[in-house]
């Protein structure tokens, strides 16, 4: 069959998912040798990322020391960079979800080469964000009875009814259930290294995380249904975890946070956001390992699809948002979103649409999205954006609310800046060690691919 | 079986390796299992295996989570220390949802994972087949059959195995 065929059968189908015929041995080489034979400069960048991390170190002390006074959270400002951070790192992770647990229930093959990478990021990000919640409370050891229910002295328990109780429990079983399925994918490739391994040490640590993994087909039964089944409870967990984030704010009675909206538009941004931290992540990693064979221009030019399209749900919250406060008459809703597109934080409300709205819609042109150089800078600007987005919700809205004498302004100390720093370094630290000692792109499933796509291109021969 | 060892056959193609194992099952040898470094499309059908309980283990684990969660909650909210919210009705309560379907979520998937590990008996970072030290290939490129004999059959078996188109057939070595 000629490529012009191929063309005509599948009009999406671009480039390969996987370039040349690589064999197993060539993908078992290509794909662990970032683990035998580390980047030369891997050293280098996780010395920067852990003193980096210092900050972070130094800030949660200062806070935990001297209190909640260290950071610029004033009245009526009460949730400032704590509460930003967190959903601007939860919303992060939600991607790796999509892209293992969606993806791989829409079958969807090109997902296969960055999933791995993907739900890494997940798991790295949703611990930054579940940091912040804990040291927002100031005393986060008395936190523990807020909220957990376990069998105090008290003899109280939480209040089941709040959303921030839900919070919880939904990012605590996200946490938890991103790394049980990340983990599950890994098993075989843990065999795969510790088969290969040439050190005993290597052999004996990846011998461990292995748990025994042979390959059985008996074994396979199992661990197919049981992935499958991980990936069809992820779909609804992702979806719900946002949901639940953006509750914190829809129930509560304030203008900009009181709206129905939420949920959906709180999910789609999310995802929005993830992408680009994956672009922002995968474009430079794909090219220091060499990894250009499997995560091709395709892939990237793919994952600019998803941004556009979750850009433009955004787009349209955004304008519903301003929409129904105009529409719905209630001044103190109105006026919350004049004052966020003139008040004094207008500037950012401004940047933020750029980022967030204009800057996704070069995405239309194939040549924006397939450059490579471009990606990256977009997809670091609507990592701002989101960003942005996440402090306009939380501190415009809050600044001045329905009592004229209680406006204030709000501004981050050094301490929020260290601390929201330190969780970039943190990240990145966390990041380059997963690049350094994981498989950081499933090497089973990537075997499995390739021979599905060639056992189709021998299908198509024949047809 | 008394005195059984485990005889491994590594074969170039899927086709050769159910080949082999219908042809072993023919014989009477159903002790079978194959080896590969990614799921086989047909295997399950080749070694006649049971319905996985896998999914059975999930449903379980994600009704004892929702179970637990709205019992929790009524127990400790309504009844242990009552919290009363504007006088709403305390049960049913909507605001129940997230949470029982949250703790469903976690333990069903909690269950999936432990319950693999339990039928697959692991942790079990030594197996004896890892003393063969070309069986390492298993996890990256080749395909490798096990069969269970009696160990006078070892030598009529593994002559069967090679006939049938194996690469390289192997002992695995008895485990003191």
């Amino acid at each position: 069959m000629t490529s012009d065929a191929a063309a005509r059968k599948d009009p999406i189908a671009q480039g390969p998912l996987i370039l040349g015929h690589p064999s197993d041995r060539d993908l078992n080489q290509t794909l662990l040798a970032p683990v035998f034979d580390p980047h030369a400069n891997w050293k280098k960048a996780a010395g920067l990322a852990f003193a980096g991390t210092g900050l972070l170190v130094m800030g949660v002390t200062l806070t935990v020391a001297r209190g909640i006074g260290m950071w610029g959270n004033n009245v009526p400002v009460c949730w400032g960079y704590g509460i930003i951070n967190f959903v601007w790192w939860i919303g992060i992770g939600h991607a790796g979800t999509l892209i293992s647990a969606i993806l791989l229930l829409f079958q969807q093959k090109w997902r296969t080469s960055i999933n791995r990478f993907a739900e890494a990021m997940t798991i790295f990000a949703v611990m930054q964000a579940g940091l912040f919640p804990l040291i927002h409370t100031g005393r986060p050891w008395f936190a523990i009875y807020w909220l957990f229910p376990y069998p105090a002295t008290m003899g109280i328990w939480p209040n089941f009814k709040s959303p921030l109780i839900w919070d919880v429990f939904a990012v605590s079983t996200y946490f938890t259930i991103s790394l049980v399925f990340w983990y599950t994918g890994l098993v075989p490739d843990l065999a795969a290294l510790r088969d290969t391994a040439k050190s005993k040490l290597q052999r004996i640590a990846y011998g461990i995380f292995a748990l025994g993994w042979k390959g059985s087909s008996r074994h396979w039964q199992h661990y197919r249904i049981g992935y499958l089944i991980l990936a069809g409870l992820s779909t609804p967990l992702v979806l719900s975890v946002h949901s639940i984030v953006s509750f914190d704010f829809a129930v509560a009675q304030l203008p900009g946070w009181h709206t129905t909206i939420f949920p959906p538009y709180f999910v789609a941004g999310a995802v929005f956001s993830g992408f680009a931290m994956v672009l922002t992540l995968m474009i430079p990693a794909r090219k220091a390992l060499h990894f250009e064979s499997v995560v091709t221009a395709r892939h990237l030019e793919n994952m600019a699809k998803v941004m556009l399209v979750t850009g433009l749900i955004v787009a349209y919250g955004y304008a519903m948002e301003n929409f129904m406060a105009w529409y719905g008459g209630d001044e103190n809703e109105a006026f919350a979103f004049v004052n966020r597109r003139s008040g004094p934080y207008a500037p950012l409300y401004w940047l933020m649409i750029f980022c967030n709205v204009v800057v996704p819609q070069t995405f239309w042109v194939k040549r924006m999205r397939t450059s490579i150089a471009w990606l990256w800078i977009a997809s670091i600007l609507v990592n701002v954006g989101m960003w942005l987005e996440r402090f306009i919700i939380i501190v415009v809205s809050l600044h001045r609310d329905f009592l004229p004498s209680s406006w204030g302004m709000y501004a981050p100390t050094w301490v929020d800046w260290s601390i929201f720093t330190g969780t970039l370094s943190f990240f990145s630290l966390l990041f380059l060690l997963f690049l350094r000692f994981v498989p950081s792109v499933a090497v089973a499933e990537v075997k499995e691919l390739a021979h599905e796509l060639a056992h189709e291109a021998q299908a198509g021969g024949h047809a | 079986m008394k005195g059984a060892r485990t005889l491994l056959g590594e074969y170039p193609s899927v086709e050769k390796l159910y080949g082999a194992a219908r042809r072993l099952q023919e014989l009477g040898y159903t002790a079978l299992d194959f080896y590969s470094p990614y799921p086989l499309p047909g295997s399950d059908e080749v070694l006649k295996l049971k319905r996985s309980p896998v999914p059975a283990i999930a449903a379980a684990g994600g009704l004892s989570g929702v179970t637990l969660a709205v019992l929790m909650q009524w127990w400790m909210n309504d009844i242990d220390y009552a919290i009363n919210v504007g006088n709403r009705a305390a049960v049913p309560a909507p605001t129940w949802v997230p949470i029982t379907f949250e703790l469903g979520v976690l333990l069903s998937g909690l269950s999936i994972f432990f319950g693999m590990l339990a039928i697959f008996r692991f942790p079990r970072p030594h197996d004896p087949l890892f003393e063969v030290d070309a069986f390492r290939s298993a996890s990256v490129d080749a395909l490798w059959l096990s069969v269970k004999v009696e160990a006078a059959e070892v030598e009529q078996v593994s002559g069967e195995l090679a006939k049938l188109g194996a690469a390289q057939v192997e002992l695995v070595p008895e485990v003191a």
